[in-house]
């Protein structure tokens, strides 16, 4: 195994000497390194110490890992890597100003892979801690999560700004929103795809909050938000949005909310705009009662039949919504299901790949699965519904659609392995011994091999899903973490192996023919010219 | 026979209706095989003995959505609020109102509604424009539960209609009502007090007046002369000045007295009464005598009333504006009477005859020779239909099962048989007269049952025939739980028939393409409680019971369907 070691632990104890002896030191000089989770961008890894506003972009395409350092803003708190392009995204909450230091504001950098790419920094004036950006990377949307402080005297938890992040920061970019609010606070947001409503193409931003939600029209931010409560004001539950599908051909959303047994069918109708600032589409709500305690849902069904698929555990039933015209067909279910999985393929008494769904429940210890044939569910019912008993309770799972599988986790205490493979055609579940939870579980980038790194252990494991061959690679310390990269011109995909260490440790694997032996270390290049301004 | 009583679309299907509202098991079992029936004469064919029980008419209310042009209204009775709904974006905004909202009304074609507030005892009339709704409160008599509009909108009554709904006042009387002036910006209301227990409110052609159907008369609301609370006079129809005029002279007008269903006729003591209309018990004084009136019909015009006694052979035509009474006696118990949409003419239908009389308003009242008859030898018919362009009607008996109804021409053409596959529960025509739709009738037991025949499934089933006049064609369709509402759009292309069976789970639409016969199913999320149109944005409303209120919007050129439910959450939408 090669070692790149950039600075040697010793200079960790050399830094922090010379920092106490000087009396006028910075304060943040005398905090200890605090690493964000790196970011996988390109060809490398970005890194972001909190305390000193500092990214380190790694470039592992270089033998040596070469690394550069780059400023942010005061107060990092996130990084996340950019959909759709080779750019990290970080959210720095600015600070307050003290003796001797300025308050600075809040920002978003984006910080391209590329050297020659200046970062970009757009001020968003308030401490947000949460951000969300859209599939295509186009926007983000940056927001308060709730929690009981932010640090500042005063902030308007429902303020957000929506982020162009293909262009520019200028004036009107980004744009500082307040949400209306009905008492609560922005729990979680997520974007649609783009959909067409009235015409026009758009991605909404869909802000979630307990007992309602609100609607931005990302690509015309300065229209106004349209709120929608999911309770009337004398209901007491606690409704909280938690999941959300869109049906870009309808211009309908459907969103499943815990303590609510109804789901809620939002469509977007067209309407002629009342103002510059109104919006030209009108949600409408419709409710479709949904069994009790839903869990999960997706949409099934054609473009022009789309229809919507919930389990229901508390009903032990999967139910078909036709929103349309509000018609909920029961499908009962031998065992109860939390979750479902889609995919397209053959049965062993149908041998023509047709959508079906594999219906399971990861909390209740139910050791049986359902397999429901999709087609004709709602006339057929239960007689499209298949139970294959399992003998284990499942834990979690990892769709192979690809493989026509999945791949299901087990309790630790469950007998004959704690993974096994459950092949979606013949319907038959292969144990595979593994002493490790698919909790961290990563596919590389073209899905041929998913990696395991069980905490603190010096190893990683790897199923090879061609034929599902399992393998380990040893390392020379414990693993905090697995991440892949994807392949460079000439090479497959690469897998870093993360190392708890405050200096930079990581070890990168051939994707293809992971072995220690060509295994390279790198070490030490978080410290490298730490004393040196950006 | 009057008009049904279906909740009906805008323009909707004028339906008469000869059940007596009973389900399965409450009828005889319909002769089996073909030309069942064909050989009854009067009754013939069943034991003479067994009386057929009357024709009688079916009643159905439904506080149910109401459309306006645009806009449907639903009155919320636990929130005291009426939900707007807009056909086209479906947004819904929520107007305030008084305590307990509960019977609306709306002007047809315009989107103002006029609610009864039975809890504040008043009325909110709304109007809505551009999506925005203002509401005007008018005072009315306590207790109101009906309230009919004027089709120009501009004037209203509300009454307590104990008939339709039940409803007796808290304490007072079943003799007041208010009229409403709705003209905008100058609404008012008078409280007026007219004959017992008003049945039916109906308005002349140019909407100046109201007619009120009470059991004591008709009483007459020209609303120009309404301009402070007074007594409204009854026209009685029961007044003992009125001259009866036999139609068939008396060496023809003989028959047995009474027909195979037991009718009485003219010739019996209880006719005798009726047509003296004087109390015997009085000394000397001239008493007006209640009389069962029935099928109670104003003409257009406003000019006459014409009615029924039921039991006997007894026709009344009311002059409105003489007050003045003058009856014909057909002889025999006249089963069922239709005016004519024009009100130029009534059909009348003797069941014990087989036959049907063609009553010239007012012509025949003066000169009994001018009643034509249409005589239909071995049919059983007691019902009768006028299509609404008055040229057709359908004549047919809903108290036996007979699978056929007759196709009267009333241009002058020989009737013809039109074979059904089940008995007649309602017949109801399109606006257009060029289709009709027949409600059947259900015999007991299982249709399901394996050991039973084609014929036998057919009759245990629920189900409804459609007619195309022209040629006579009929095609059956059954239908998995009992007919609801049903009615058809403006233009005449597309019925909508509710069907519901919560028990079995049944929530659905039929949309009955009226040229080519063709039915869609659209299933619901809840049962369907109502049906209406909406005009300007061609929409089907079908309203549905659910507890936080559903509509369903149905394209009736496509049959695409949009929902709405949880009016309160949809008005709640902010932006």
């Amino acid at each position: 195994m090669a070692r790149k070691n950039i600075l040697p632990w010793s200079m960790l104890a050399l830094v922090g000497a010379l920092a106490a002896g000087c009396p006028a030191r910075e304060p943040e000089l005398g905090e200890g390194l605090e690493f964000l989770s790196p970011v996988a961008v390109g060809n490398g890894l970005t890194w972001v110490e909190r305390h000193r506003a500092l990214a380190w972009r790694q470039d592992l395409s270089t033998p040596e890992g070469a690394v550069r350092r780059l400023r942010l803003g005061p107060d990092p708190v996130l990084s996340v890597a950019r959909q759709g392009a080779d750019e990290t995204l970080v959210l720095s909450r600015g600070q307050r100003g003290a003796p001797g230091r300025a308050p600075s504001p809040g920002v978003l950098t984006a910080l391209p892979s590329a050297a020659s790419a200046p970062p970009r920094v757009y001020t968003l004036g308030s401490p947000f801690n949460g951000l969300a950006q859209t599939a295509d990377g186009r926007y983000a949307l940056a927001h308060f999560r709730p929690e009981a402080t932010q640090g500042r005297l005063l902030f308007n938890p429902n303020e957000v700004a929506l982020v162009d992040l293909s262009q520019a920061p200028g004036m009107s970019n980004p744009v500082l929103r307040t949400v209306r609010s009905f008492g609560g606070v922005p729990n979680r947001v997520v974007f649609s795809p783009a959909m067409a409503v009235n015409g026009r193409s758009r991605t909404l931003a869909v802000v979630l909050s307990d007992a309602y939600l609100t609607l931005l029209d990302m690509d015309q931010p300065s229209r106004a938000e349209i709120t929608v409560r999911l309770t009337l004001p004398e209901d007491p539950r606690a409704i909280r949005p938690s999941q959300v599908l869109f049906d870009t051909n309808d211009a309908t959303l459907y969103v499943r909310a815990d303590a609510s047994n109804d789901i809620y069918v939002l469509r977007l109708l067209p309407v002629t705009p009342e103002g510059p600032s109104a919006n030209d589409f009108r949600p409408t709500v419709n409710q479709l009662a949904a069994g009790r305690q839903p869990t999960d849902m997706a949409l099934v069904g054609a473009a022009d039949n789309r229809r919507l698929l919930v389990v229901s555990p508390g009903s032990r039933d999967a139910r078909v919504l036709d929103a349309r015209s509000n018609t909920v067909t029961e499908v009962p279910l031998e065992a109860p299901a939390e979750r479902l999985l889609l995919f397209e393929g053959a049965a062993p008494r149908d041998p023509r790949s047709a959508p079906r769904a594999l219906l399971f429940a990861t909390t209740l210890g139910t050791t049986a699965v359902s397999f429901v044939d999709l087609t004709d569910l709602e006339e057929r019912r239960g007689r499209n519904v298949e139970t294959i008993q399992l003998q284990r309770a499942v834990r979690g799972a990892v769709s192979l659609p690809e493989r026509q599988a999945v791949l299901l986790e087990h309790p630790t205490d469950a007998t004959g392995g704690r993974l096994s493979l459950l092949d979606l055609v013949r319907r038959t579940a292969s144990p595979i011994i593994a002493d490790t939870a698919l909790e961290g579980a990563t596919f590389d980038e073209d899905r041929q091999t998913l990696w395991v790194a069980p905490r603190g252990q010096s190893r990683v494991g790897f199923i090879e899903l061609r034929n599902f061959h399992p393998g380990e690679v040893r390392l020379d310390g414990p693993v905090a973490d697995v991440i892949t990269l994807p392949g460079s011109p000439g090479a497959g995909p690469r897998v870093l192996a993360l190392h708890p260490s405050a200096a930079g440790w990581v070890t990168l694997l051939d994707g293809r023919s992971p072995a220690r032996e060509t295994a390279r270390s790198f070490r030490g290049f978080l410290l490298a010219d730490l004393l040196e301004e950006p | 026979m009057g008009r049904l009583k279906f909740a009906l679309l805008c323009g909707a299907l004028a339906v008469a209706c000869g059940a007596d509202g009973s389900r399965a098991g409450s009828l005889p079992t319909p002769p089996s095989g073909p030309g069942a029936g064909d050989t009854m004469n009067g009754g013939a064919g069943r034991d003479a003995a067994v009386p057929l029980p009357p024709e009688r008419e079916e009643r159905r209310n439904f506080q149910t959505p109401q459309a306006g042009g645009r806009y449907v209204y639903i009155a919320n009775p636990r929130r005291d609020t009426v939900a707007v709904v807009d056909s086209r974006t479906l947004a819904i905004q929520t107007v305030e109102v008084g305590d307990q909202p509960t019977y609306l009304q709306t002007v047809p074609g315009r989107d103002v509604a006029v609610v009864l507030n039975v809890g504040s005892d008043n009325a909110s009339v709304v109007r809505t424009a551009d999506g925005a709704s203002r509401v005007t409160f008018l005072p009315t008599i306590p207790g109101a539960t009906a309230v009919a509009v004027a089709p120009d909108g501009l004037h209203a009554v509300a009454y307590v209609d104990t008939e339709t709904t039940g409803a007796t006042p808290r304490a007072g009387s079943f003799q007041d009502l208010s009229v409403l002036f709705l003209e905008e910006g100058r609404e008012r209301s008078v409280q007026l007090s007219v004959g017992f227990r008003p049945l039916e409110v109906t308005f002349a052609r140019d909407g100046q007046a109201a007619f009120v159907v009470t059991e004591d008369g008709i009483s007459i609301l020209r609303f120009s002369e309404v301009t402070a609370p007074t007594i409204i006079p009854n026209v009685s129809l029961a007044d003992p000045d009125s001259r009866t005029l036999p139609i068939d002279p008396p060496s023809t007008g003989v028959d047995s007295g009474v027909d195979a269903g037991g009718d009485a006729t003219a010739g019996d003591a209880s006719a005798d009464a009726v047509g003296d209309a004087t109390d015997g018990t009085t000394d000397g004084a001239r008493v007006f005598t209640q009389v069962d009136a029935r099928d109670v019909s104003v003409t257009p015009d406003g000019r006459y009333g014409i009615a029924r006694v039921e039991g006997t052979g007894l026709l009344r035509l009311l002059d409105l504006q003489s007050r003045t009474i003058v009856a014909l006696d057909a002889g025999t118990a006249v089963t069922d009477l239709d005016l004519s949409p024009d009100g130029t003419f009534a059909l009348a239908v003797l069941r014990g005859r087989s036959t049907v009389l063609r009553v010239p308003i007012p012509m025949a009242f003066e000169a009994p020779s001018m009643v034509t008859r249409t005589e239909l030898p071995g049919e059983l018919v007691g019902s009768v239909t006028i299509a609404p362009d008055g040229r057709r009607a359908l004549a047919y008996t809903t108290a036996s099962p007979v699978e056929r109804v007759t196709l009267l021409d009333l241009s002058g053409g020989a009737p013809s048989l039109v074979r059904l596959r089940k008995a007649v529960r309602a017949v109801a025509f399109a606006p257009d007269s060029r289709t009709a739709l027949v409600v059947h009738a259900r015999a007991a037991g299982d249709p399901n049952d394996p050991a039973a025949d084609l014929e036998t499934r057919i009759d245990r089933s629920f189900g409804y025939t459609l007619v195309d006049l022209a040629t006579r064609f009929a095609k059956l369709q059954l239908t998995p739980a009992e007919l609801g509402p049903l009615g058809v759009v403006p233009d005449g292309t597309y019925a909508f028939v509710l069907l519901r069976d919560d028990m079995a789970r049944v929530a659905q639409a039929h949309r009955v393409s009226l040229r080519s016969f063709t039915v869609q199913t659209l299933g619901l999320g809840s049962p369907p409680t109502s049906v209406g149109a909406v005009p300007l944005t061609m929409r089907v409303f079908i309203g549905q019971e659910h507890p936080e209120g559903r509509i369903t919007f149905v394209d009736w050129a496509t049959g695409a369907s949009q929902s709405v439910t949880g009016f309160e959450l949809n008005s709640r939408i902010v932006e």
